[in-house]
Parts: C-alpha cells; structure tokens; sequence
C-alpha cells in the first residue's frame, strides 16, 4: 500500500522535473530539474524493490527467518544511476560555467541569440 | 515559439498519464528465493553487496570507469578557465576546530563503513562520499589552501590510478573465474570482515577511488569560482 503511494509520489515528481527542464530558460534551473528527475527515478526503483517486503535485506544469521525481505536486485541497480548522475551533474555545470565565461548570461534564448548573431 | 512550447508540454503529459493508467505495478515480486540463492553463492550478509560486486559486478566495472571518465572530463574542461585568487579566509576559532573534529571522525567513519560494506549497510560508494564532503567542509569552513595541499602531499593521483588498476584486474579475475574468492572464504564463519573474500578489498579501493573524484571536482569547482 505505502509502497503504491511511493511509487505516484515519485511518477510526479519525474514528471515535474522534465517539465521544469522544458519550460525554463535558465541553464542553472534546467540541471536543478534534471537533478529532481534523477532522484525521482532512485525513489521510484527503491519503492518497486519493497513490493514483496519492507525489511532490509541483510542477513545477520544463516538459518533464514521467513520475512518479508526487499528485493536486492533493483537496489543494486539503482547504486549505479547515483554515481553516475553525481559525474553527469558535476560535466553539466562544468559545461555552464565554461558557457558563462564566454557569453556572460546563463539564459538559454539570448545564448542563443548570440550564437546566430555570430554565424552571420 | 509559443506553439512549440504547448506541444512539449503535451507530449510529456501524454507520456506521463500513459505511465499512470497503463502500467501494471500490481505484481507481487518474490524475493526470497532470490536471497536465498544469492547467499547460498556467495555467503555475505549484504545481499546487494553480493549483488553489485559478485553476480553483476561488470556493471559496477563500468561505473567505475564512467566516473573516473567524468572526473577526467570536469578536470580537462576546466584546465583552459581562468582560476580565480584563492586568499585566506576570514576564519572563525568554533568553526576550524568543530571542521578539523569533523573530518578527523569521517576517517573513521569512512573505515568502518567501507571495511563493513558486506555485514552493515554502506560500501566503497557511499564511505568515499563521506570522506570527501568532510574534506570540502573542512576546506570551506576552515582553510581551503591547507585542504588542497593534502592532494599533493598524499599523492592522491598516483594512488587513484593504482586503485583504478588494482580495481580493473581483480574485477577481471573475478568475471573470469567464477570461483574466485582468494580461498578466505572456508576458514572464517559467516558474517566476519575476512569472510567476503576480496569483497573489503575492492570495497577499500572503490572508496578512495570515488573520495578522490569527488574532492577533485569540488576543487576545481571552487579554485575557479572562488570560496564563497
């Protein structure tokens, strides 16, 4: 049941972040939204693993009691996206920063402006 | 401009309505059969431990790689930006001393979480983060100068590379020969720290790895945009 209401939790909250994405202009608030989609899908794949139990599934002593564990496979796959959206967040702000350096604004449309301004 | 804003908005409606109405989350997963083969193999109480460093452990090969990759991108990209004065912060007595505690406890804390990762919750991912945001407290807090010269004077990057190395051949070992376990594994009981095998090793090895990504880019973060 909690895990129902997680999982509708997390299913708005990616879809917030990937409008905020969308709708604004501002490079800065664009990665803050992407980083709201990143932590949605983590909750989302955490919510799926406790489906069949909410124990953490730890086994301090061999003879296995017959709990309710989690699931341990979305768990681990979910350790990899972490990582992985720390080091896309961090080259994505590398990125703004080289941007701003060289144009001076962090919005997107006069970015772009600049750009055909150049080009002609 | 406008109309092709409205369609966006649109698109991602429909997509998001189609998750809402149309996915069948109601099937129940079973997950004990699962915990019971996975312990049976590889005989550690963490089972996604067991998960990410022996059964799908080229997954966690290639993260690894990924993230060194990352690192080495935020580093090459950053090296043609100006950098910005780093000067002596106005420092607060309370501050440096709680800073200097802080980080002299994570070293412990990164220890036993990483030594632990196979018993307790934690592992070399979450033990490098710790040390690392306590490192770049420290440096904000107290002396940022004094927190980038421990880069140099440990030899973070050679050893980050031998970790990378050390990290790539056991993990290849372990891809290739399934039984590999360094023959730890029979002489200790179930739930002590030699039991995983080469599982603290690697563990060991993945924290400094990911502590010394980390702490990398936050200071070049922060060597270009100054403290605050």
């Amino acid at each position: 049941m909690i895990s129902d209401m997680v999982i509708y939790t997390s299913l708005i909250g990616a879809f917030l972040g990937t409008l905020g994405m969308l709708l604004t202009s501002n490079l800065i608030k664009k990665i803050l939204a992407l980083g709201i989609v990143e932590t949605s899908v983590t909750l989302f794949f955490t919510a799926i693993s406790s489906k069949g139990g909410t124990r953490a599934p730890i086994i301090p002593s061999l003879p296995i009691e017959n709990v309710h564990f989690a699931d341990p496979i979305p768990q681990a796959v979910i350790i990899t996206s972490i990582v992985i959206g720390f080091a896309i967040l961090s080259l994505l702000l590398t990125f703004t920063i080289m941007l701003h350096n060289r144009y001076h604004t962090v919005d997107i449309d006069l970015i772009e402006g600049m750009l055909e301004g150049e080009e002609e | 401009m406008n109309l092709k804003r409205i369609l966006a908005i649109s698109i991602v409606c429909y997509i998001f309505v189609l998750f809402f109405f149309q996915v069948d989350f109601t099937a129940a997963l079973e997950a004990q059969s699962k915990i019971n083969t996975l312990v049976e193999k590889v005989k550690i109480p963490n089972t996604v431990t067991a998960v990410y460093l022996r059964s799908r452990v080229y997954d966690t090969l290639f993260e690894v790689i990924v993230f060194s990759v990352g690192v080495l991108g935020v580093t090459i990209m950053l090296k043609a930006e100006p950098r910005s004065e780093l000067s002596e912060q106005t420092i607060f007595g309370t501050a440096q001393v709680y800073s200097s505690g802080i980080m002299a406890i994570s070293v412990t804390i990164f220890l036993y979480v990483v030594l632990n990762g196979h018993i307790s919750p934690g592992g070399g991912f979450a033990g490098g983060v710790i040390l690392a945001s306590s490192v770049v407290l420290y440096g904000v807090s107290s002396s940022f100068i004094k927190a980038l010269s421990h880069y140099e004077k440990l030899r973070m990057k050679i050893l980050e590379n031998i970790a990378l190395v050390i990290i790539l051949s056991l993990m290849t070992m372990g891809l290739s020969f399934p039984n590999f376990t360094f023959g730890l594994n029979e002489a200790q009981s179930y739930g002590s720290i030699l039991s995983g095998g080469v599982i603290p090793l690697i563990n060991l090895l993945i924290g400094l790895k990911v502590y010394a990504g980390a702490w990398k880019m936050a200071s070049e973060f922060v060597v270009r945009r100054g403290t605050l």
